[in-house]
């Protein structure tokens, strides 16, 4: 699962209580999702093989699956079975280790796979033709233009280009606060600026900003007086929904249905008014619960955005006189290329311009660390580029990561210096023991000194050893 | 008898090790409580900062730096 | 005046072969003239206009240099390679197939910026289509042909400025025919528009009212010797000499063209234009036609040139011409006449061949003009080795040696120094120089072209009377603009060969670049920090312990792999204190000529000396092709020409073409000194011909080695007293070598004509004031000179010794 954009919606759902689990399993779109994309494979197979297993799973014929090499693996499915409570392992009384499934998750998943029971957890399509229905293409350019206005919002307000009468239409008080609370931006004296959190936020695939912005979102729901469950069933809800259907808001909750709005916000829904009784799921919803285990997020995002599609492809080119090519003619791309590059020359379908001491050591001011260019860079690599290992110049990426350690020059640690020591072999006994606790970061035996970043334990040990010494 | 002294180890290269002397030969010598080795010194812990702004600015004075117009073409 | 520095100047009656700079601080009498035409092209307002007129969105403001995204792309623009924009710079992809193409083509019209590997960049400029125009290209081609090739449509401003540029560039030719001297055009309107002007009036030399009419000579009739079309060379020249010369009298050009009209009657010929001006008022109508715009290009009809005598000069059989040679030698001759310009190779690509060749395809008499008097050696042997030419026919004029042709035709080849010296001559001196000007010349070579002062080189053209004048260089690079006068001087630029590419075809060497980053100690930085040192300071960074033992390791490191490795310093004080120490020969300046020789041959031929350290003297003309690896440790301050001419050094290095063969560049600099700053400036022309500079901050295993010098703190105390002890003078870099730049930097009080330098024997040098390092003092350079009848000796120099005697 590492790596997958619902990593980040799995560390986020293993923190929660047993508590709200079980209510969320009562849905059976909730259980699906999770079982979908949160599980890694083995775990699957193993919820598969319970689920209509008359008889709790004994763990000694669990056992018996694995080769002992497997172990780690059984390990690891098992523990993210039990951290999401939908499996037990419980003791018979003849001391016998089992394991049970969780009865709310397993009633759900049946009813989800078979598809019975009157839940409407998977949304109720509008009955009533919508006279403004609108089609993918619509809701792909709809839900593009609004996550990359976020994006852009971001990075463009670093670089003193978002005021842009490019965007048609303002982010959101909302959204904006949410940014802001997520440590994406910081915002001192109106000015906004990209930290290093939304640095990595903007490198990642779109499907894991997506689940980034939802969490912080998530964290959230408490103040806002809504509730956490409802609002990730309804995520999970909107994952398992269709594109280019329109669904109905009358089955909805309070807490969901003042969602849609800030929803409609981040493009993952679309509805053609404030109070339009049916809303559509965009791109960015039915892929939240897509099986990223199997299938790649990045393709089935590639269509939403142009650029991005040439991004995927990879469209920069760096050469080894520190001149930069992007075949882009995206804003969003050209202001993320301007937290790092001095550009100066811009064609319809490219701009070029060059990597500079300046041009760096303004972006590592930022909090944007050298490596986090190089992998965008990377992984935005020319086709071209791609043609040799490393695609970058090495000359290159040595000197943007020079660059960004010549801009830190002296590294500090507070702390003691300990010195005037008797003997050698006094000195040589608590700089051992400093070595030992972790706490020594400088010597010098000659002079018999060395310096610690961490004293009371050193002292506690040196009292002892006199009291000891006394004895 | 063993001494602790508190104060912050500064790790630099020995020219900027060198520039820090420099600073603080300059002002009573109230920022660096032991000169350690080529590239350590420990300072007074209250001091870091605006020492280490001092240190900023000598090298913005002493060292030329590329010209911030491009001049390549 | 010292007793030595008296003796050197008698010596050669006070002739020099190397530069005095110093006259390069003298305007030029016609700057104004230069400064005119360079206004009325200001690419810059243009491109400011036109982007005026773009319109602009939030992101435009980035884009300082050039915004144009509201250009329309062309339907099938990823099948055409280039981008332009309205300042005529050009963005070329290297990976289109359409490449070589739209490269040879660039070439011709455009300068090369950057040539690194995947997007190359040219600009174009007054002077690049100047030189494409001369070569023949028309206005019309040039903006269709790039048009042809661009993804968005060029640009009204792009084809206003070239047609801006070529209508008034190159449009008329000066030619001399029959040592007559004729205006010519293709178009009648262009020379009526010249002689409307009442100065150009006055010097027509013709009383007829209209202009003569003549076929214009067939296009890419003449075939560059030593190449596949050599054998239909000799049948053109054979050609020409068919002419009918009724009474042995020359003919006049309009009966000579009414002949050959007859010959071919029924054939559409080209037509040109022309009217003979005074020869004697040449360089006022040159001159005069640039004030109106209209600049003349210079081309010799050698063929039809009976007046000078033909020398008998052939490239040797075995003498193969490369295809960029070729390349550059057709610009040069394209349609069977000599065309005057610069052609820009690579050191160790074959300059000197080119120059023999256009010698070949000339043969006239050919003067030769080199920066000091090693390079007049090696082009002496150079020619013997390449063209069949009698010996006696090559004299040399240096201040050594003064010797003349015996026949009418020959080569002389000499400096530029000693044709446009300005003290009293001496005898003989004076008799070649009479020598020199009497006679017409077919062709002037002017070697390394670009280190020679504006000045300088218009006393030479001045005073030797060349139809034709070829300009050989590396690199056009100066840090002024004075670069740019050369092409009113010599010529437009006719070729520049793409370093990478000769690179990847093994014609020049690989090379690995690195920067090696020296940390300054902290005694030394502490001197460095002081206030009013300034003048210490370079002195200090060079002699920082840290970079000395970096040297001495890379040099250890070089010589167990088998590398011959030269070391190269600009200041003179680090230059001895390093080979003294380290025990290895050096060359500077006032090293007398033997004892030059003695060293480089004992580098060349002799097992146990693999390392040489050179002051800038070896930046030029020193020809070592067993160097290959290059240590720099002192230089010229941001000097991009100088970064390049060393890494010249070793371009041609003799083991090129050996499987996996790199030879090694590496620039040692003292951290957190101006020495970085300079680094990365020098660094600029090779970055963007594709050459990548490795940052090395700790260099592998030095921790482990035994015997670096410096190692305890007392040797580095004494080392920093030394330098503290130096005179003002030895923090200084070398005023001599031919580099003009040093008047730029050096201090302001410099006495005019007061060449530093001190002459005599090294052990005179090596006096008291080194103290420290005494064990050491025992100079190399002496040793080198006891050895030197064993030492293997040039057949060449031993030649040319003889012939002095």
């Amino acid at each position: 699962m590492s790596g997958s954009s619902s990593e980040q919606a799995y560390e986020y759902l293993v923190l929660l209580p047993r508590q709200t689990h079980t209510k969320l399993y009562e849905q059976p779109s909730t259980v699906l999702a999770v079982f979908r994309c949160m599980l890694p494979h083995l775990a699957k197979t193993i919820v598969m093989a319970m689920l209509y297993m008359p008889t709790p799973f004994s763990a000694v014929d669990l056992e018996a699956w694995f080769r002992p090499e497997g172990k780690s693996v059984k390990d690891k499915a098992l523990s993210a079975l039990e951290r999401l409570h939908i499996i037990q392992a419980k003791q018979d009384a003849t001391r016998h280790m089992h394991y049970e499934l969780s009865k709310g998750f397993a009633n759900s998943l049946r009813q989800a796979l078979t598809g019975g029971g009157t839940h409407r957890s998977f949304g109720v399509p509008s009955s009533t033709p919508d006279p403004n229905k609108v089609d993918t293409e619509f809701l792909d350019a709809y839900a593009r233009k609004q996550w990359e206005n976020i994006l852009f919002y971001m990075v463009g307000s670093t670089v003193g280009l978002a005021s842009s009468a490019q965007l048609s239409q303002d982010i959101g008080l909302g959204t904006k606060k949410l940014l802001e609370m997520g440590n994406f931006v910081q915002v001192r004296s109106g000015r906004v600026s990209i930290t290093r959190e939304g640095f990595t936020f903007v490198l990642q695939e779109t499907n894991a900003q997506v689940w980034s912005l939802l969490i912080v979102y998530l964290r959230h729901t408490p103040e806002l007086g809504m509730s956490e469950t409802d609002v990730l069933s309804f995520l999970f809800m909107l994952g398992s929904l269709e594109l280019g259907q329109d669904y109905t808001t009358s089955t909805l909750s309070e807490t969901q249905l003042q969602m849609l709005e800030d929803l409609s916000a981040f493009g993952i829904v679309y509805r053609s008014s404030k109070n339009a009784a049916t809303f559509y799921p965009t791109r960015l919803a039915v892929t939240l619960t897509s099986d990223a285990g199997a299938l790649s997020t990045s393709d089935s995002l590639s269509s939403i955005s142009a650029s991005r599609s040439s991004s995927q492809q990879g469209f920069i080119i760096v050469e080894t006189n520190y001149r930069l090519y992007a075949y882009t003619n995206s804003l969003l791309q050209i202001s993320i290329l301007s937290l790092f590059t001095k550009l100066t020359t811009r064609f319809p379908n490219l701009v070029s311009g060059k990597l500079t001491k300046e041009s760096i050591t303004r972006a590592v001011k930022l909090g944007i660390s050298s490596s986090q260019i190089l992998s965008y860079l990377t992984s935005h690599a020319h086709p071209q580029m791609q043609k040799h290992q490393p695609f970058l110049p090495p000359t290159v990426m040595d000197q943007i990561r020079l660059w960004e350690y010549e801009g830190e020059r002296v590294e500090t640690t507070p702390g003691f210096l300990m010195r005037d020591f008797k003997s050698w072999d006094e000195y040589r006994d608590l700089k051992e023991y400093a070595e030992s606790l972790g706490v020594l970061v400088w010597h010098h035996d000659e002079k018999r000194w060395f310096f610690v970043n961490g004293v009371d334990q050193l002292s506690l040990y040196m009292k002892k050893k006199v009291t000891r010494g006394g004895e | 008898m063993v001494k602790a002294i508190r104060g912050t180890l500064v790790k630099c290269d020995a020219s900027v090790k060198a520039m820090l002397v420099d600073i603080d030969s300059k002002h009573r010598n109230e920022f660096i409580i032991e000169d350690l080795d080529e590239e350590h010194v420990l300072v007074k812990e209250t001091k870091v900062a605006q020492f280490k702004a001092m240190l900023q600015n000598m090298m913005k004075e002493k060292l030329k730096e590329p010209e911030l117009s491009d001049s390549d073409d | 005046m010292p007793p030595k520095r008296k003796a050197a100047l008698e010596k050669g009656n006070g002739e020099d072969d190397e530069m005095d700079y110093s006259q390069d601080e003298e305007e030029l009498s016609d700057k104004e003239t230069y400064d005119k035409l360079r206004d009325t092209f200001d690419v810059v307002a243009m491109s400011k206009r036109a982007r005026a007129a773009h319109p602009k969105d939030s992101a435009s403001f980035l884009f300082k240099k050039c915004d144009q995204w509201d250009a329309q792309l062309r339907p099938d623009h990823l099948n055409r390679p280039i981008w332009v924009d309205d300042a005529g710079r050009i963005i070329l992809e290297s990976f289109s197939p359409l490449f070589d193409d739209a490269q040879d083509f660039l070439i011709n019209i455009a300068e090369p910026q950057s040539r690194v590997s995947r997007m190359h960049e040219y600009t174009l400029t007054p002077h690049s289509l100047f030189a494409a125009v001369s070569v023949g290209h028309s206005s019309r081609e040039i903006v269709e042909k790039l048009d042809s090739y661009a993804k968005t449509p060029l640009s009204p401003t792009v084809i206003a400025f070239i047609r801006k540029s070529t209508s008034s560039f190159g449009k008329a030719k000066i030619v001399l025919k029959h040592t007559l001297t004729y205006i010519e055009s293709d178009d009648p309107a262009i020379l009526e528009k010249i002689l409307k002007d009442p100065i150009i009036a006055q010097c027509r030399a013709d009383t007829n009212a209209g202009l003569i009419k003549e076929a214009a000579p067939k296009i890419g009739v003449m075939a560059i010797p030593g190449t596949k079309m050599a054998a239909g060379a000799n049948q053109v020249a054979a050609a020409a000499k068919q002419i009918p010369q009724p009474n042995g009298e020359p003919q006049k050009p309009a009966e000579i063209i009414a002949s050959l009209r007859e010959d071919d009657d029924d054939e559409e010929i080209a037509q040109v234009h022309s009217f003979q001006i005074k020869t004697d008022e040449r360089e006022r109508v040159i001159k005069r036609c640039q004030d109106i715009q209209l600049p003349l290009t210079e081309e010799y009809d050698f063929n039809n040139d009976e007046m000078n005598a033909n020398l008998d000069i052939d490239l040797r059989p075995h003498a193969q011409i490369r295809y960029y040679q070729e390349k550059a030698l057709s610009k040069m001759f394209s349609n069977s006449r000599a065309r005057s310009g610069i052609i820009v190779l690579p050191c160790g690509a074959g300059k000197t061949l080119v120059g023999i060749t256009a010698a070949c395809g000339v043969k006239k008499s050919v003067i030769v003009l080199c920066t000091s008097a090693m390079s007049v050696v090696q082009w002496r042997a150079e020619f013997i080795k390449w063209s069949n030419i009698n010996p006696e026919d090559i004299a040399v004029f240096t201040s050594e040696s003064k010797t003349l042709f015996p026949r009418n035709a020959g080569i002389i080849i000499s400096t530029y120094s000693m044709i446009s010296m300005n003290r009293e001559r001496s005898h003989e001196s004076k008799k070649v120089m009479e020598f020199i000007k009497e006679r017409e010349w077919g062709l002037l070579i002017a070697d390394e072209v670009h280190v020679v002062p504006a000045v300088m080189f218009k006393k030479v053209t001045y005073a030797i009377a060349s139809h034709a004048k070829l300009g050989l260089t590396a690199t056009l690079l100066r840090e002024d603009e004075k670069i740019e006068d050369l092409n009113f001087l010599i010529g437009p630029k006719l070729y520049e060969a793409n370093w990478q590419e000769l690179s990847e075809q093994g014609h020049i060497a690989r090379v690995q670049c690195a920067e090696v980053w020296c940390q300054m100690t902290p005694e030394f930085y502490m001197e460095w920090l002081k206030p009013g040192i300034t003048q210490k300071r370079a002195l200090l960074s060079v002699m920082n312990p840290r970079k000395f033992q970096a040297c001495q390791f890379l040099i250890k490191y070089h010589e167990n792999r088998g590398d011959k490795i030269i070391v190269f310093s600009d200041n003179v004080y680090a230059l001895e204190k390093y080979a003294k120490k380290l025990g290895k020969a050096y060359i500077y300046g006032a090293t007398p000529q033997s004892e030059r020789l003695r060293i480089l041959e004992n580098f060349q031929h002799n097992d146990a000396v693999n390392t040489i350290f050179l002051s800038k003297i070896g930046d030029t003309s020193l020809d070592l092709p067993e160097a290959t690896c290059l240590i720099q440790i002192s230089s010229h301050y941001g000097s991009r020409r100088q970064e390049a001419q060393r890494l010249g050094r070793i371009l041609r290095a003799k083991r090129r073409n050996d499987e996996g063969f790199n030879a090694f560049f590496y620039s040692l600099v003292s951290k957190d000194t101006d020495e970085m700053y300079y680094s990365s400036k020098r660094q600029a022309f090779l970055v963007d011909q594709g050459y990548a500079f490795k940052v090395i901050t700790k260099l592998e295993g030095i921790e482990n080695e035994k015997d670096l010098a410096f190692a305890s703190a007392q040797d580095k105390r004494e080392l920093l007293m030394d330098v503290l002890l130096a005179k003002e003078s030895d923090a200084a870099t070398e005023k001599i070598g031919g580099d003009l730049f040093s008047s730029r930097f050096a201090s302001k009080g410099k006495k005019r004509g007061g060449v530093k330098r001190t002459a005599g024997m090294l052990s005179d040098l090596s006096g008291g004031q080194d103290m420290a390092y005494s064990e050491y003092a025992k100079s190399r350079n002496k040793e080198l000179m006891k050895k030197k009848k064993k030492g293997p000796q040039n057949d060449f120099l031993r030649k040319l010794t003889q012939k002095k005697k």
